[in-house]
């Protein structure tokens, strides 16, 4: 168990054709217990904050300290964390019990105490019936579990599960989640789980770090990501269908602020919180960003639409997606699987003002 | 004209992947094949593609039999889940490569090149080597590669599944819009059942041997013909109990065999029912189907309402999936990612009683279609 500190970390990897500032002034503070998740694109600099938490790579500057102690200089196996990765890495020519057994007798652990631990662990993970076989005779879920196995057997301060669920398929990966969610909860170890699908990472963790670019953009929960997006790439990037983003105006009539889109085509009206900000903040330009889930076909109550007319509604079983232009703008919205709209048709899409998120055009940051 | 026939195709190793399949896609058809991973789906490209050979069966196309025709002389023309793109070509050579292949001339190569990467919107990319391009823009250049050929069948493993969920959304409109595929017979292969839903004219469900149901995504989600097809789409998965049937107090109910659950059946579902005269079904209600009741809430018709215990919640994007114990029983169900529950919270199910399904217990059918 582990509280683990990341500060001002950077990455920088040197190399003829120029330099790479892979991860940049990363502060992170992950609770003892608690499991997160890095969320990026390819190239964000995810993998490389793991490899300098496990001791895979150096660190070119900032400290991370496992529970207040400097591990910058500290070789992986001096750090007590355990690791599964994407491609299982598991000995072809040795059972499922041997394979679970091998770091404890690396360390010289016994062979009734480690039978005993590698049941245990088996039992967790419901994989007790493959034990005297071999991986290649496993499914990939199975492998996978094998793999976790490996990693948890150990009981490593902080572990570290990297892109484990790439490969499975959709329905192993929800039983996976499911489990590796039961297994934390029968734990409490320090989680830290790499992943660049958002379904997985807000599924899993308490907190997701998003980054992108060597940078970490927004630190929180699920309802933090949805709710208050740090800026528009984190909008963007949670979320799917992906949120809907359109440039606007402010625009002032009848003692009321709302924006207009640059073309005209759409008026989003606003909390009276956000229209008081905006008037503060004075400038002529915003971008205003809405989830597809927060536009309803169905009033409700509601009384602030937009009108769109329908490109494609798209059925996909529990729900339907359309998209729609309205003006020169496209977005997105959810509806109800029986909703027969069809293309060319005009729809009235409701929101709540509340759900209207501004961000300002330069920084993009959100307007808070 | 072009349109793909498969007849009584087989193909095995050692055991049979796919077992005399029948199939035809239409010209301008966008038919997509969904099912889980390792059933054969990729095989079945390849071997109209003629990569693979089949052990027996033909593959027609616009009336020729093409199955013993090399993959080269066949007008078809496949993108690959990696992309299998020329790392140290740029875009353009990637996407000129089949013409070159061909000998055309250079201009006519520059033009058709050209008006595939405007169709795409990789244009400005065409300099660039595949590393220095996204995710998408690389499937982009690969999807390129394969409409220049100008093919009869395109066909494609996997397109978008490995991408990030906003290029997918993007991509996933663009193969709803694009003409150029509506000239040619398609095939899609994916593990995305919402993919698969939303981008099919029609959809084949993959399972052993072949494909187990052939419909609209409507009839495929709604109508499913067996259990697999029920359990394969839809997330998370439907709910499905071992049940007996049994009257009570005259009214016809599902009995769960291993705990106290009971539900009523659904007045359109009875009839049916009593035709088959099975007395065991499986029983088969989708998350989505199941509802919280709040306290006060006008209970509906047809809503079955329980008691039950919430085991785990987990807030995702659109929903937020419950699980529950239910009588004993586990269930999952659909909630808003708004509302939060608690382990252990005390909560009243509704289970909408005409969604369910009911399949024969030993061969999987479905009842009551």
């Amino acid at each position: 168990m582990a509280r683990v500190t990341l500060d001002n970390v950077n990455k920088i990897y040197v190399s003829r054709r120029g330099n790479v500032h892979a991860v940049q002034d990363m502060s992170l503070v992950i609770e003892d217990g608690e499991f997160i998740s890095l969320l990026g694109p390819s190239g964000c600099g995810k993998s490389s904050t793991l490899r300098m938490i496990v001791g895979l790579e150096s660190v070119t500057s900032g400290e991370i300290r496992f529970d207040g102690e400097l591990v910058n200089e500290l070789e992986p196996q001096e750090r007590n964390v355990a690791m599964a990765f994407e491609t299982y890495a598991l000995y072809p020519n040795f059972t499922i019990e041997e394979n679970l057994g091998f770091p404890l007798e690396v360390r010289g652990i016994s062979k009734q105490d480690r039978k005993e631990e590698v049941h245990r662990i088996a039992e967790l993970l419901q994989i007790e019936d493959v034990l005297g076989q071999k991986p290649g005779a496993l499914s990939g879920g199975q492998q996978q579990r094998v793999s976790l196995g490996r990693a948890l057997i150990r009981a490593p301060a902080v572990f570290i599960l990297d892109e484990v669920m790439s490969h499975l398929d959709a329905h192993l990966k929800f039983q996976m989640m499911i489990e590796l969610r039961r297994i934390h909860q029968s734990l409490e170890r320090t989680m830290l789980f790499v992943t660049h699908d958002q379904m997985e990472a807000l599924a899993l963790s308490d907190r997701v770090a998003v980054m992108s670019d060597g940078r970490l953009h927004q630190f929180g929960t699920r309802d933090d990501l949805y709710h208050a997006p740090a800026n528009v790439f984190v909008a963007g990037f949670i979320g799917e269908p992906p949120t809907n983003f359109f440039t606007a105006r402010p625009d002032e009539s009848n003692g009321e602020l709302t924006l207009l889109t640059l073309d005209g085509g759409a008026r989003f009206h606003l909390s009276a919180e956000r229209a008081s900000r905006i008037r503060a903040h004075g400038a002529n330009q915003y971008v205003i960003g809405i989830r597809p889930q927060n536009m309803s076909r169905i009033a409700n109550g509601l009384k602030t639409s937009i009108t769109a007319q329908v490109l494609l509604n798209e059925y996909s079983g529990e729900h339907s997606i359309l998209t729609l232009t309205v003006g020169e703008n496209r977005l997105q919205a959810i509806t109800a699987s029986s909703d027969g709209i069809k293309r060319d048709e005009s729809a009235e899409l409701y929101y709540h003002p509340d759900n209207v998120l501004v961000f300002d055009v330069e920084t993009e940051n959100l307007l808070t | 004209m072009a349109r793909l026939e498969i007849e009584g195709l087989c193909k095995g190793w050692d055991f049979p992947v796919i077992d005399r399949m029948d199939l035809t896609v239409e010209e301008g058809e966008f038919f997509v094949v969904v099912g889980p991973s390792g059933i054969g789906k990729t095989t079945l490209l390849r071997l109209i593609a003629g990569l693979e050979s089949p052990n027996e069966g033909r593959i027609i196309l616009g009336g020729n039999d093409i199955s013993r025709l090399p993959p080269y002389k066949r007008p078809v023309a496949m993108t690959f889940e990696s992309y299998a793109l020329y790392p140290h070509l740029s875009v353009f050579e990637n996407i000129a490569s089949p013409l070159r292949a061909r000998r055309l001339p250079k201009a006519e190569i520059e033009q058709r090149v050209k008006d595939v990467a405007r169709l795409l919107k990789i244009d400005q990319l065409l300099t660039r080597r595949p590393a220095e391009v996204s995710g998408g823009q690389k499937q982009r250049t690969a999807l390129g590669r394969t409409l220049v050929a100008e093919p009869e069948v395109f066909l494609l493993d996997e397109p978008i599944s490995h991408l990030d969920a906003k290029i997918r959304h993007e991509l996933r409109a663009q193969f709803h819009t694009l003409e150029a595929l509506r000239r040619v017979a398609n095939v899609y292969v994916t593990h995305d059942y919402a993919e698969a839903l939303s981008l099919g004219d029609r959809i084949g469900v993959m399972g052993r041997g072949g494909l187990v149901q052939i419909g609209s995504a409507h009839e495929v989600f709604e109508k499913p013909q067996t259990l697999f097809v029920a359990e394969h789409l839809g997330q998370p998965s439907i709910n499905v109990l071992d049940c007996e049937l049994t009257a009570r107090d005259g009214v016809l109910h599902a009995r769960h065999r291993e705990s106290l659950l009971t539900v009523p059946v659904a007045q359109a579902h009875v009839q049916r029912l009593n035709g088959g005269n099975a007395d065991r079904v499986s029983y088969g209600i989708r998350p989505q189907h199941i509802a919280v009741v709040a306290d006060g809430e006008v209970v509906r018709d047809g809503l079955h309402v329980i008691d039950s215990t919430v085991t785990l919640f987990e807030p995702l994007g659109t929903y937020a999936i419950l699980i529950t114990e239910t009588a004993g029983a586990t269930i999952t169900a659909l909630s808003s990612p708004e509302h939060r529950y608690t382990q252990g919270e005390s909560i009243r199910l509704g289970i909408d009683t005409a969604e369910a399904f009911f399949f024969d217990a030993v061969n999987g059918k479905n009842l009551v279609l």
